[in-house]
């Protein structure tokens, strides 16, 4: 199975803190990739770069052996990257349909001439927009509610409606920031079905999770940060009984120095 | 299209029964009503859709403006067409529109509007001072003897003898503008429902998200900026040919403010909720101004002047507005949900 995104040893600091310490990541294609570690390790900050909402002091990406631009969020997405976000970001006032049409962006060209003038063009490709974006909708099962307020749904709607959106871009990988957090435990089993669809449909999933059993169960390969740096990787249940993960987790057991 | 039918033919019989019933003056208010209707649609696009505060606004008004008065006055002898000048001058505008939005790029709400209105008055001051060392715009005098709104021979600022009903100017004019707002209408209509409303929209309520899903934030907001300020240069290129007069105090901050107003009333980024914000802020002080008439009857006296008077109510206006509907008269129904709801 080749990588299709390498992150080489990246690194970025905030001042004084040290957020992210030389870390390198290889991300399989067609795999469900776990992100863990404690609050303030560095996955988000890690998700920030390689979405472009960062730019690394250090290190670069390479998305299927190409250069990923860093620091460019609309051209990362160009590239075939797409997101969601830890708190919700949705477009609150826009409706529901509309929030996968602007998810649609960059599979358009309608231009504000052809905006204007209402070109055939334009029209068509409108038309085969709607159709693509209940298809979506369809997909997380939101088409119900396509006219409806994106602010108006309920929270766990709101996830599925983020992730639709960010599965509207047609990206090859798609980051999910905390996807099941606040999530009951029957949200959470429907949730890792639906990564596991996209999974199959050929879409790398890269996920950022604090419940370790959730994730162990889902992902085919786990990464650790801890204080910035990747303590462990690979297979879940290996990571699981690393010694190092135990300690950042739980905290050192008590040693009697002699 | 069906539903307004019934509003255009309203429309076009507005100005004759204005005309017959109250007079000429009052056609020639409709007729600034319209203009600062362009203004306030120009202004949604910027503040309503792309959700950038803009306070300069009526500077873009200016430079279009001032580009009819320069190509079409004795001020450098030049006497172009007026369609060939209208163009030029909404594109003068769009240009000076990209010029203020990209340094401003970064900035936001409060800090983008502190910049915009330096930029307006930059522009007034420029125009004010342009007469030396080289007489461009002639200094505070202004330019006069513009050109009036002609197409060939016909001349809109003319009356004109129509199957031996005679027609007065002021209506003319009404007709050239209701034409051009109704095709700004329609082209912002066709904006709203686009890819390129829809970009614009999900900068306005979270940039970053947007960005993420592969929008080009910058270039969509200078775009904002660019075309607004290109229908605020178009009614500028109308404005001054309506006058045959333009100079620089027809371009203060106040005008800005009075525009923003004009799209906050109505409801921002919604259409309707515009025009009717525009169309009453417009034609309200001109009520108001009859007011001293009312108060020597009933008062005997004038009590308040009406300048005055203006002011006061506008402020309670917007003060009761901000206070019961803070989203807008006619707003979408989003904004409703949100204010009301939360």
């Amino acid at each position: 199975m080749s990588n299709i995104l390498e992150v080489n040893a990246i690194s970025k600091r905030f001042g004084g803190l040290i957020a992210l310490n030389n870390v390198s990541l290889v991300i399989p294609q067609h795999s469900i990739v776990g992100l863990i570690g404690p609050n303030g390790a560095g996955k988000t900050t890690l998700f920030n770069i390689i979405t472009g909402l960062y730019r690394p002091d250090q290190g670069h990406m390479l998305l299927l052996g190409k250069r990923l631009p860093v620091g460019q969020a609309h051209e990362v997405a160009r590239c075939g990257i797409a997101r969601t976000f830890q708190n919700i970001r949705l477009f609150g006032h826009l409706t529901v349909l509309e929030n996968i049409l602007v998810g649609r962006h960059l599979r358009s060209t309608a231009s504000v001439l052809g905006a204007i003038f209402n070109t055939a063009h334009t029209r068509q490709e409108e038309r085969e927009m709607r159709d693509k974006a209940f298809y979506f909708l369809n997909y997380v099962g939101l088409s119900h509610r396509a006219q409806d307020y994106a602010k108006t749904l309920s929270y766990g709607d709101q996830r599925r409606l983020e992730i639709a959106r960010a599965l509207a871009t047609e990206p090859q990988v798609l980051a999910l920031d905390e996807p099941a957090a606040g999530m009951n435990s029957k949200e959470r089993q429907d949730l890792a079905q639906l990564i596991q669809r996209i999974k199959e449909e050929g879409v790398t999933v890269l996920v950022i999770e604090h419940d370790v059993k959730w994730i162990m169960s889902l992902c085919q390969q786990v990464s650790v940060l801890h204080f910035g740096q990747v303590i462990a990787e690979g297979d879940p249940h290996l990571v699981q009984n690393n010694a190092k993960v135990i300690e950042a987790y739980l905290g050192r057991g008590q040693h009697h120095v002699a | 299209m069906k539903k307004s039918l019934p509003l255009i033919v309203l429309a076009c019989l507005l100005p004759w029964l204005v005309y017959v019933f109250i007079g000429q003056s009052w056609v020639r208010i409709l007729d600034f009503s319209l203009l600062y209707l362009m203004l306030s649609l120009g202004l949604n696009v910027v503040v309503g859709y792309a959700g950038l505060l803009d306070l300069g606004y009526i500077a873009f008004f200016a430079v279009g403006a001032y580009s009819y008065a320069l190509l079409s006055s004795p001020q450098f002898g030049l006497h172009w067409p007026l369609l060939v000048i209208l163009p030029i001058g909404a594109l003068c505008a769009g240009v000076f529109g990209v010029l203020l939005g990209a340094p401003t790029l970064r900035l936001k709400g409060d800090y983008l509007a502190i910049v915009t209105l330096g930029f307006g008055e930059i522009i007034r001051i420029f125009l004010n001072n342009l007469s030396t060392p080289i007489n461009i715009t002639n200094g505070p005098q202004g330019i006069s003897e513009i050109d009036p709104l002609h197409v060939g021979s016909f001349v809109f600022n003319h009356s004109s003898a129509l199957m031996g009903i005679s027609v007065p100017s002021v209506i003319h004019i009404y007709y050239l503008f209701l034409l051009a707002v109704i095709v700004t209408i329609v082209f912002s209509y066709r904006l709203e429902k686009s890819r390129v409303g829809r970009a614009w929209m999900a900068i306005r309520e979270d940039e970053l998200a947007a960005s993420c899903v592969g929008i080009h934030t910058k270039r969509y907001k200078l775009l904002a900026f660019g075309l607004g300020a290109t229908m605020g240069g178009l009614s500028g290129g109308l404005f001054a040919g309506f006058q045959e007069f333009v100079s620089p105090e027809s371009f203060t901050l106040m005008e800005s403010v009075m525009i923003l107003c004009m799209v906050v009333l109505g409801g921002m980024g919604h259409i309707p909720g515009v025009i009717v914000g525009s169309l009453l802020l417009s034609v309200l002080p001109e009520l108001l101004r009859e007011s001293a008439g009312w108060q020597k009857s009933l008062l005997g006296s004038v009590w308040v002047d009406p300048a005055n008077l203006r002011l006061i109510m506008f402020a309670l206006a917007l003060v009761i507005m901000m206070l019961l509907r803070p989203e807008g008269l006619i707003p979408s129904s989003v904004r409703k949900k949100e204010l009301h709801h939360e």
